[in-house]
């Protein structure tokens, strides 16, 4: 691997330059663009390339010959990879649902959908888990109503309502709306950037 | 001359342009040369971007060759040099304009149906020739379709069901290589078939609602009259997942050419014409049949 070709700079380019296109990049592969996307996995793979790349320029740059400890400012992937967390449940379809959960968790989406039609009834929970398979597929109408009405069914929910707003903000993409760039409307703008706040605030807060 | 997916030409550069051209010249002339002059009627924008995309990841470009065609039959125009991604997308092109006529043949009725029929009649022969080449994707496509007219026939009032049929059948078009570009492209292509199947749907709304016929975007929302402001934003939303989708698969891709040019068409180009479709605006800015900015 050619450290330099990796993250798109030379020998040459200086420190705070590699730095910048370090950042640049990370920005754009940042597992947290990918979460339920199909392609993560290989996000998270150039997400580690350009860490090790990063790591071999500096390194190298340092006088260092080994590539051990290097600066702590790192984007790490691998945490993150858009999983499901695990949750106790109870009730009828309590077993049910961690099957459809781990489906989920290892890409089985035929699956995860096939458990979800034998459920019996279909509380908030059923909708929220049927609107990740939809997200998953990109059926990206669907699951904005099964998380909707998941919302609607259990207001107080913030995994169901965090969900939905990551819908509605077009996942990311390192804050990349293709539709702002077409369109002058600061009004949406202003509401995603709200949303981005109310966001920040309901994590921190819970 | 067709098709929804097209650079925003003021932003491109006049190398990037002409390469533009000349791959939808070259595109053009393969398909002359593999199918006869009939398919190239049917060529459009899209199938343009396709040959970029699928060629991107070659390091050199070759230098254009000079040729007249039936629309310049004074001047040579420069053509990009057939090579494997123009010959993929000329086959691929031949597959999908055939079996739009096929759905068209099975949709619609009266006088448009005959021409339907007479159209896949002509275009039998090519059609056969290019399925021998690329029989797997052919399969997939046959049966995508025939997913989505079950579908219309149950009047399906999800979007997202009906464009997955629509988008599988794009899908199609990318060849099984069993490598990680391959996953990369089918994701790339199934949205941007999501998007366009979804698009034609809000661009066709008024005529369908007319003639009572099967539009995904109107059941979806119970429209009643042809007006898409209350709908335009849930609409914009899922329009730019698919979108952000297609951008974040392209980023994964290993680029060798046109790095630009594909970067304006997806970036610029696409949510442009999103815009001017939502907005109403899209045929007073070129639209179908027209050149359009090109």
């Amino acid at each position: 691997m050619d450290p330099y070709k990796v993250l798109g700079v030379t020998p040459q380019t200086s420190d705070d330059d590699v730095k910048r296109a370090y950042r640049e990049l990370a920005r754009k592969y940042h597992p947290d663009n990918y979460i339920n996307n199909p392609l993560a996995d290989l996000a998270e793979a150039r997400m580690k390339e350009i860490n090790e790349a990063y790591d071999m320029i500096m390194n190298e740059r340092a006088g260092k010959t080994s590539s051990g400890a290097s600066g702590g400012q790192q984007y790490s992937g691998g945490q993150y990879s858009g999983s499901q967390q695990q949750r106790a449940y109870s009730g009828a379809n309590a077993s049910l649902y961690s099957q459809v959960r781990q489906a989920i968790n290892q890409g089985n989406l035929g699956m995860a959908e096939a458990l979800l039609q034998r459920a019996s009834g279909r509380d908030a929970e059923w909708f929220y888990l049927m609107g990740t398979v939809y997200y998953r597929k990109g059926w990206y109408d669907e699951a904005a109503r099964a998380y909707t009405q998941a919302c609607q069914m259990d207001p107080s929910n913030m995994e169901y309502r965090t969900a939905l707003n990551n819908l509605n903000m077009s996942g990311g993409y390192g804050g990349y709306r293709p539709m702002q760039e077409a369109s002058l409307c600061d009004f949406c703008v202003q509401l995603a950037v709200c949303n981005c706040c109310l966001n920040a605030c309901c994590n921190a807060g819970c | 001359m067709f098709g929804f997916i097209r650079p925003v030409k003021p932003e491109l550069r006049v190398k990037e342009a002409d390469r533009f051209q000349q791959v939808y010249c070259g595109l053009c002339h393969a398909i002359r040369a593999r199918y006869g002059r009939f398919y190239t009627l049917f060529l459009s924008y899209d199938m343009t971007f396709f040959a970029l995309v699928m060629g991107c990841g070659e390091e050199q470009t070759a230098p254009p060759c000079r040729k007249r065609c039936d629309a310049h039959p004074v001047t040579r125009r420069a053509c990009a040099v057939p090579d494997e991604a123009l010959e993929l997308a000329a086959d691929v092109s031949v597959l999908l304009t055939y079996h739009k006529f096929r759905d068209s043949l099975a949709d619609e009725k009266g006088p448009k149906r005959a021409l339907a029929w007479l159209l896949c009649h002509l275009g039998r022969r090519g059609y056969e020739r290019a399925r021998a080449r690329l029989p797997e994707a052919d399969r997939e496509m046959v049966q995508s379709l025939a997913d989505l007219q079950q579908l219309e026939r149950e009047k399906c009032d999800s979007m997202d069901r009906a464009a997955d049929a629509s988008a599988r059948l794009t899908a199609a078009a990318v060849p099984h290589t069993g490598d990680a570009r391959e996953r990369v492209l089918r994701q790339m292509f199934y949205h941007v078939g999501r998007w366009i199947y979804l698009l034609d749907a809000a661009q066709d709304v008024a005529e369908d609602l007319e003639q009572d016929n099967y539009n995904p975007v109107a059941l979806r929302y119970g429209l009643r009259t042809p007006d898409l402001t209350e709908i335009r934003q849930p609409l914009e939303r899922t329009l730019e997942r698919s979108l952000a989708d297609i951008c974040m698969a392209y980023d994964l891709l290993d680029i060798g050419r046109d790095a630009d040019l594909i970067r304006n068409i997806i970036f610029l180009g696409m949510p442009l014409v999103t815009k001017q479709v939502l907005d109403g605006t899209y045929q007073t800015n070129g639209g179908w049949g027209k050149h359009g900015s090109l």
